[in-house]
């Protein structure tokens, strides 16, 4: 994966360091037909801003499974309208967004999915931002529904917690869509030492991941880990269930961050008392009990009277942590590091290669390290590489998930054709040997127009060779060819 | 479209044509550091007065830029720009209006008078949410997918390059509005000014009158390609001389490849509110 990279990378800078030559014998000295007059540009034409605009973009993307496409090859055909008004007042504003989708690929054989993909990736709403803001010179407040980017990493940032993430589909997307709005109230303070931040989130909004038996669900090998089980899991629907209510005053977070962007590096230190995102699995009562009947040799059909709805619980626990954020130039480099310490951090144990699992949780204290540089030095080309690495300081031992594994990941950016034209190639990889999983994507974008782009994005998963549940655990014959249309559209 | 180093505070165009307050032809013109007149035949006394001249600051302008490519598509953009000369740096601020998918973005470069130190820059992306420092990066490459580079927007030191005199006096325009200017050759001897421009040479026009560039021409290293740069419309704002358009085309082997229009609007110097609060990095009014 590294070698095709590294292989791709010099393709993409081969080209324009080939056509260099210092002959300067071209081109008449006195020709000079290019200074030719132009026409003016219609001032009177150009759109103006007014204090209310309504903007939004139109989306179209068809996609299939390259490794079945004799037999299932529709991996999604979804339409997503995304639409967002703003009206700005003399130190207040409002903003109003939301994001609709409808995936045609989960009607075409309804049958395979259950209940729960279903309500996860057939129609979707998602409010997006939606508050109303004050501010003056030094001081800002905000309230409702809010996206708040924070860290440094582009990949892997551990101090971004502010937001739930949408990860129904990992490794596929857009980097805009990823992060989900959450009610809260935001407290912003300018002063000659920087800006500091304190939000305190409203619900237990935890993110939308792949539900249980879904096609991108880690658990789905798991679950349908022998015969029995898969049978008895074909009529029915494994949904997530979380422990905490959405909204109440035990579901909320406080995080505060200090940033300091001054000449040559910016600066954050970050607090946070919040509910752990990804949450641990909590196994229902008597669960322990189906190993023995099991082994007293259960049938399916003894199994009948079994909820048709099964409720996998995740618990997500409170922890707090502390962290550091720097980023500084040098030269054609940005570097950037992110250090955090998550203190009584719940994480499940166990093992899943049972027949039946065995599953406990316990706590740690993590300390957590990232870095990474961008290299933007060759002509129209992007080049980044992020690693990040755990160490549990106190507990860890036993993990479900790898709690510690070595994480990298690897950009490459070219565009084309005055920037009509855009290259992407990025590959993750979890584990210092791939041994967790990874992934690698290649997308190429052509701007049609002004605000009408085609993409066309392939995607490989590498499902890994560890027996411990990685990100991309089942996602064997998973690999994407996607086409795209997007049009931005301002109506006001 | 937007990658790291494209964006680039275009205003420093703007700065680049304007000039001294006006004079008229023949007359000793004076900056800080240096005299010429119109008989001057010193080529590189004639740039460094031109690079230190005075320039108009605290600039707000709107900027329409259209992009014309081989088949006769075009693309357009237009964004708001802010500037400020703070005698330490040159600070300067760019949003986008349009269109749609990138409205909204920004860029804030803080260019430091001191060459040792690395500029800093914050690009903000609303899709994302968040402001983040970037390097300026590659400067030789296309500004915004336009004719033009980032190392077109920057003022270059004249020590970087090697300057002759290839004309005396040669007449730019027509009628009222033609410019007797000088033509002079620039070859940049240092690494560094040959990696930024991408140039082998160029040739600049420059008005006696106004001590500024009206047109220039630049030999593209890659590709072999050739850029001829005119600067029109020059009007007083502020006492200065400053263009209010800019084409730019780039041809080989007398095909047009590209044509760049940039057109300046509401362009006004000397604003009160333009000042240091204005471009505060922690602050960043506009990305909120």
């Amino acid at each position: 994966m590294g070698r095709a990279v590294l292989v791709a990378s010099i393709l993409f800078l081969a080209t324009p360091l080939a056509a260099q030559t210092e002959d300067a014998d071209w081109g008449d000295d006195q020709d000079e037909f290019g200074f030719a007059d132009t026409p003016d540009i219609d001032l009177s034409a150009q759109p103006t801003l007014t204090a209310l605009q309504l903007k939004g973009f139109l989306r179209s993307r068809a996609g299939f499974w390259l490794n079945r496409l004799d037999e299932d090859p529709i991996s999604t055909l979804r339409q997503s309208l995304d639409l967002d008004g703003l009206y700005k007042g003399t130190g207040w504003r409002v903003v109003l967004g939301g994001h609709f989708e409808y995936d045609g690929a989960y009607e075409l054989d309804e049958s395979r999915y259950d209940d729960a993909t279903l309500a996860s990736y057939r129609a979707r709403y998602f409010p997006r931002e939606q508050y109303v803001a004050f501010q003056t010179a030094f001081i800002d407040v905000k309230f409702g529904r809010q996206t708040v980017a924070w860290g440094e990493g582009d990949v892997f940032s551990p101090l971004d917690i502010v937001n739930p993430r949408d990860l129904r589909e990992p490794g596929l997307a857009d980097l805009d869509d990823i992060r989900l709005s959450i009610l809260a109230t935001q407290l912003g303070v300018v002063s000659a030492v920087g800006r500091f931040e304190l939000i305190a989130t409203h619900e237990g909004y935890f993110g939308e991941q792949p539900s249980p038996l879904s096609e991108y669900s880690p658990l789905a090998q798991v679950l349908r880990a022998n015969d029995l089980a898969s049978t008895f899991l074909d009529d029915r629907t494994v949904r997530y269930k979380h422990t905490q209510a959405r909204y109440g005053l035990e579901s909320g977070n406080i995080v505060a961050r200090w940033l300091l962007k001054a000449e040559g590096f910016d600066l954050g230190l970050y607090y946070g008392w919040l509910r752990d995102r990804q949450g641990v699995v909590v196994l229902p009562e008597g669960f322990e009990l189906l190993d023995g009947l099991l082994d007293a040799g259960v049938s399916v059909n003894d199994l009948a009277g079994f909820p048709e709805s099964i409720d996998l619980e995740l618990d997500h626990r409170r922890y707090s942590l502390t962290g550091a954020s720097i980023s500084f130039v040098t030269g054609s480099f940005v570097a950037k590091s992110e250090w955090l310490m998550e203190f009584d951090k719940a994480y499940n144990t166990g093992r899943v290669s049972a027949s039946i699992p065995t599953i406990d949780i316990d706590t740690m204290t993590l300390l957590t390290g990232m870095a990474g540089v961008t290299y933007s030095g060759f002509s129209e080309t992007t080049v980044s590489l992020e690693a990040q690495q755990s160490y549990p300081l106190s507990g860890g031992t036993n993990a479900l998930f790898p709690v510690s594994a070595f994480q990298t990941a690897a950009r490459v950016s070219k565009s084309y054709l005055r920037e009509r034209l855009r290259l992407d190639v990025a590959a993750t990889a979890m584990g210092l040997k791939a041994q967790y999983g990874w992934l690698m994507r290649g997308g190429l974008a052509y701007e049609l127009v002004d605000a009408l782009k085609l993409t066309a994005l392939y995607v490989h998963y590498g499902a890994g060779t560890a027996s411990t549940v990685g990100p991309f655990n089942g996602l064997k014959t998973h690999d994407q060819l996607w086409l795209q249309i997007r049009w931005d559209f301002q109506i006001l | 479209m937007l990658n790291q180093h494209s964006l680039l505070a275009l205003t420093a165009c703007l700065l680049c044509t304007d000039s001294f307050a006006q004079a008229p032809p023949n007359q000793v013109v004076q900056t800080a550091q240096t005299a010429v007149t119109a008989a001057s035949t010193d080529a590189k006394a004639i740039m460094t007065a031109v690079e230190s001249r005075d320039k108009a600051n605290r600039v707000k302008s709107t900027l329409l830029l259209k992009i014309i490519d081989k088949g006769g598509r075009t693309r357009e953009r237009t964004m708001r720009s802010w500037a400020m000369e703070t005698g330490a740096s040159e600070r300067q601020l760019m949003v986008f209006d349009s269109p749609a998918d990138v409205q909204g973005t920004s860029l804030l470069s803080i260019d430091h008078d001191d060459s040792k130190k690395d500029d800093d820059q914050w690009l903000y992306l609303p899709s994302l949410k968040k402001s983040t420092r970037i390097s300026s990066g590659d400067k030789s490459g296309s500004f915004m997918g336009t004719d033009l580079t980032y190392s077109d927007m920057t003022r270059s030191a004249t020590s970087d390059y090697e300057y002759t005199m290839v004309k005396q006096s040669i007449s730019v325009g027509k009628g009222d509005g033609a410019e007797d200017c000088w033509l002079i050759e620039a070859r940049p001897v240092t690494q560094k000014a040959k990696d930024e421009t991408g140039y082998v040479k160029s040739r600049l026009w420059v008005s006696k009158s106004k001590l500024l560039p009206v047109q220039i021409k630049a030999w593209v290293r890659e590709g072999r390609k050739l850029k001829f740069i005119k600067f029109d419309d020059l009007k007083l704002v502020g006492g200065h001389w400053m263009a209010h358009k800019i084409s730019a085309r780039t041809t080989r082997s007398r095909e047009v490849l590209s044509t760049t229009i940039i057109q300046f609007a509401d362009v006004s110097a000397d604003n009160a509110d333009v000042n240091d609060g204005f471009f505060d990095q922690n602050a960043q009014w506009w990305t909120r």
